[in-house]
């Protein structure tokens, strides 16, 4: 290691070689699933509105694959006090950054190409990805984790985003084309954009280098105060708590469980307002609202996955303050961070792991149904505009599914949260989605290589002998789990009986409601589908005893 | 080496507690028995295992070998009753960040019946700390201070302490972590705590215990620790090229005809086994507690 440099690019490289690739997984879940859920129902990849599809779902990705960067690099400021000068850190912060998110895309997209026959640009993309990166670290440098410099970031950041959906289409318009061609003056734009944000960035690391901050205008103030007031009345609490599961339920909905809502009620502000946008420069209402209804009932879909980064949150008791152990070695550095093992505050509550655990479902029920309340409100309100102006909403739905589609948003969202919250519990959440996704990297490997090698006939025995045998084998491990936990008497034998009575009535209905003509494979999946639901019960409380009690 | 007490009667019971973490012994055959009320030190260099023996205590390491009882009961079993009775200051100091000061004296109040408001307003004016602040914005010092807070309102009868001094200024340490840790014993009430810093162990512990590389190397009442430590200088009759072996020696320094020991034992004992290997005591002193802990260390 001679050099700053090579020592921040190996601190990247040996810090991100599990952090890069899991969050690259992680980003390409939902694309994946997305696609071979398409793929399975024979629709067609050349419909315009897989453009849509394509752009909304690269930009999560970018985002996702971005967070696993950002992780993987650490806080700018620990380097403020090295012999090193602000370009450089900076310079150091993107090029790897930028190069990495670009490959990311690149592969992602080309996998994606191959795997399903798509047929998505990759240039375009890399190159933005690029000229993203820089803008984020603009807004990470600029930042000084106060809202009014996030906010004031986030419109560079928002803008390229708009400059990003146009190549589509036109500006605040429905996308309708691939962006093939990347044009002189649209390369132009990213290299000056990229250096903008460069020369930024490093005018605010070096302000902030010197605990020189963004002068304050008043407004402001006046914003943070309102705000903060708005909140403090938001969860306001007696003055004092009647019991201890009452203070940590209180805890856990202030610190974390409200996140789902926030972000839902968030979303549904950004589209409305990009709606409206849309409608006083198109002047096309009709298609607006279509685009309204469309992205409210996609919302519907994504409920889930948003329901397991909240989930992710909602499982994480780690100490925000670095581990000082005398075993601290360089696995630390890859292993430790915000999803370790739980902070001694929490672990020194007196209360007991089963009322532990209760609270963190408590607090995942609330957050659950009111996010999914106010997607219900939303898409009512969206349905009844439909009517107002004749654009019908719920031949929106495909049919096959239209019965279960309500009820399972609700549910999935349920399934996402409260799952990825106890594999964070268990406090070795990096160990458990690395399993989980190199488990579905394998079945889509081996799907390919049957798909390439196998006669139709074959492949289609094999995919659907394997599908049930995994949901008896999620069903089966629920009830193994349930054993476990009342054994180690972590849940009481009335839950197990609450929980077996509520999972049969839930499977019967879902096999009453159960669309026409389904699949003899997919009659397992009811069952396992309601184990998911049922298993949080057992999982929580043995995770949260793996986790407290090392 | 005297044990600080037997095991029946004590607060806190360890018995043969042995750790690992990925191979590396952390914690060797431990043994160690708290007595109910006075205050308990435990010394040790960094990375011995005193927070590891007290994550133990508190139910937060579960043991792999031996067994951990407070008040009686298996602090993993049992954590309500363990930590309801045990006040907590981590070394980490660890506390939720996004709380105000009165956020977090109300929340933890609910953990705890015997929360004391008085008290705990009291401790708050003293610790100087403004109520509204957040937590976030706490020093390192305040952060000790808000969690020294909520873990002496509630009137523990077992306040554990690891590392209480760090981050707190002198003169804090002094007149209120000093004073806090000898009412708390005064009232019957037991303290345990880890710490490096031994003149301040020296001052307030009633007990020792010395821990280094994850094993114990002494438990004793603090007054038979110093009574059987002692530095002695011999002069023996003749030049000597190495010094001659007194049992119960812990270092042994100099040269030719006189040698500086510092010894484990009975004084008078030591007396006679000097008078046995042919040597004059020119000097005998008692050792500090900081001498005592670098003799055990070194030997």
């Amino acid at each position: 290691m001679n050099s700053i440099s090579s020592a921040m690019l190996w601190e990247l490289m040996t810090r991100g070689r599990w952090q890069i690739p899991g969050w690259f997984l992680f980003g390409n879940f939902l694309p994946f699933l997305l696609y071979a859920a398409f793929h399975h129902f024979q629709v067609d990849f050349a419909d315009p509105a897989m453009v849509a599809m394509h752009v909304v779902l690269l930009q999560l990705t970018m985002l996702i694959f971005g967070l696993g960067i950002v992780a993987a690099q650490g806080t700018l400021s620990r380097l403020f006090l090295l012999p090193v000068s602000t370009h450089r850190i900076v310079a150091w912060h993107f090029l790897p950054g930028s190069l990495l998110l670009s490959l990311e895309v690149s592969v992602s997209l080309g996998v994606q190409n191959a795997y399903f026959g798509l047929n998505q640009p990759i240039l375009g993309p890399a190159l933005f990805a690029a000229a993203a990166w820089a803008c984020a670290q603009r807004l990470v440098g600029q930042a000084h984790r106060t809202l009014r410099s996030v906010l004031l970031a986030s419109v560079p950041c928002v803008l390229s985003f708009c400059w990003f959906g146009a190549r589509y289409g036109g500006w605040f318009q429905q996308p309708v084309h691939y962006w093939r061609h990347v044009t002189p003056t649209e390369f132009c734009t990213i290299l000056l954009g990229s250096a903008a944000c460069y020369l930024l960035t490093i005018k605010a690391i070096s302000r902030d280098r010197c605990g020189e901050h963004l002068a304050v205008l008043p407004i402001w103030r006046a914003i943070e105060s309102g705000l903060e007031q708005f909140l403090a009345g938001l969860f306001h609490s007696k003055a004092q708590f009647g019991s201890a599961t009452e203070a940590q339920l209180w805890f856990e909905w202030r610190s974390k469980g409200f996140a789902l809502p926030t972000i839902v009620l968030f979303v549904a502000l950004i589209n409305a307002i990009v709606v409206a946008v849309r409608m006083l420069v198109t002047g096309n209402w009709t298609e607006s609202l279509q685009d309204f209804q469309k992205v409210t009932l996609a919302g519907g879909f994504l409920l889930p996955v948003v329901g397991g980064l909240s989930g992710l949150l909602l499982g994480t008791t780690s100490s925000g303050v670095q581990s000082r152990d005398h075993s601290a070695t360089i696995r630390d550095l890859n292993t430790s961070g915000p999803f370790d093992r739980m902070g001694s505050f929490p672990a020194s509550r007196p209360i007991t792991n089963r009322q532990y655990a209760t609270v963190i479902l408590q607090a995942a029920v609330r957050s659950v149904a009111l996010s999914w309340g106010l997607w219900a409100l939303i898409t009512i309100i969206a349905a009844i505009a439909g009517v107002l102006t004749d654009v019908p909403l719920l031949p929106q739905v495909s049919s096959p599914i239209r019965n279960w589609y309500v009820p399972g948003t609700l549910l999935a969202a349920w399934i996402g949260m409260t799952s990825v919250a106890s594999a964070a519990l268990t406090g070795r959440f990096g160990v458990f989605s690395m399993t989980f996704f190199t488990g579905i990297l394998s079945l889509a490997i081996c799907n390919l290589l049957l798909e390439h090698y196998a006669s139709q006939q074959i492949h289609q025995l094999i995919t659907a002998t394997f599908s049930i045998l995994i949901a008896f084998c999620v069903t089966a491990g629920t009830a193994l789990t349930f054993l476990v936990a009342l054994r180690r008497s972590v849940i009481l034998p009335r839950h197990g009986l609450r929980c077996l009575s509520f999972s049969v009535a839930l499977t019967l209905l879902a096999l009453l409601l159960r669309p026409p003509g389904l699949a003899i494979a997919a009659y397992p999946w009811i069952p396992a589908f309601v184990a998911l639901v049922i298993l949080p019960v057992a999982t929580t409380p043995l995770a949260i005893e793996w986790n407290r009690h090392r | 080496m005297t044990d600080a007490t037997s095991a029946t009667d004590c607060l806190v019971s360890i018995e043969r507690l042995s750790r690992r973490f990925d191979g590396k012994l952390a914690l060797d055959d431990i043994t160690l028995h708290v007595p109910r009320g006075g205050v308990f030190g435990l010394i040790g260099g960094n990375g011995a295992g005193k927070t590891t023996l007290i994550r133990h205590l508190l139910g937060m390491l579960r043991a792999q070998s031996g067994s951990v009882r407070v008040f009686g009961f298996d602090p993993v079993a049992n954590p309500v009753e363990v930590l309801g009775r045990t006040g907590y200051l981590s070394e980490d100091r660890d506390l939720p960040n996004w709380m105000r000061v009165h956020e977090l004296i109300r929340y933890t109040r609910a953990f705890y019946p015997a929360w004391d408001p008085n008290y705990a307003a009291e401790l708050l004016d003293a610790f100087q700390l403004d109520a509204q602040a957040h937590v976030k914005s706490l020093s390192r010092g305040q952060r000790a201070r808000m969690g020294l807070l909520i873990a002496l309102a509630h009137r523990p009868e077992l306040l554990v302490l690891d590392e209480p001094s760090s981050g707190l200024d002198p003169l804090v340490r002094r007149d209120i972590l000093g004073s806090i840790i000898r009412t708390i014993a005064d009232d019957g009430r037991t303290v345990f705590f880890s710490s490096h810093l031994l003149d301040e162990v020296e001052q307030v512990a009633d007990y020792v215990a010395i821990i280094h590389q994850g094993r114990l190397m002494l438990n004793s009442p603090m007054d038979y620790i110093k009574a059987t430590h002692h530095r002695l200088t011999l002069r023996f009759s003749s030049a000597l090229s190495k010094a001659p072996a007194l049992s119960g020696a812990l270092t042994v320094e100099g040269a030719g005809q006189e040698w500086t020991y510092t010894c484990h034992g009975e004084s008078a004992r030591l007396h006679h086994e000097a008078e046995t290997l042919g040597a004059r005591i020119v000097d005998e002193a008692s050792l500090t507690l900081d001498e005592i802990f670098v003799s055990q260390v070194l030997r």
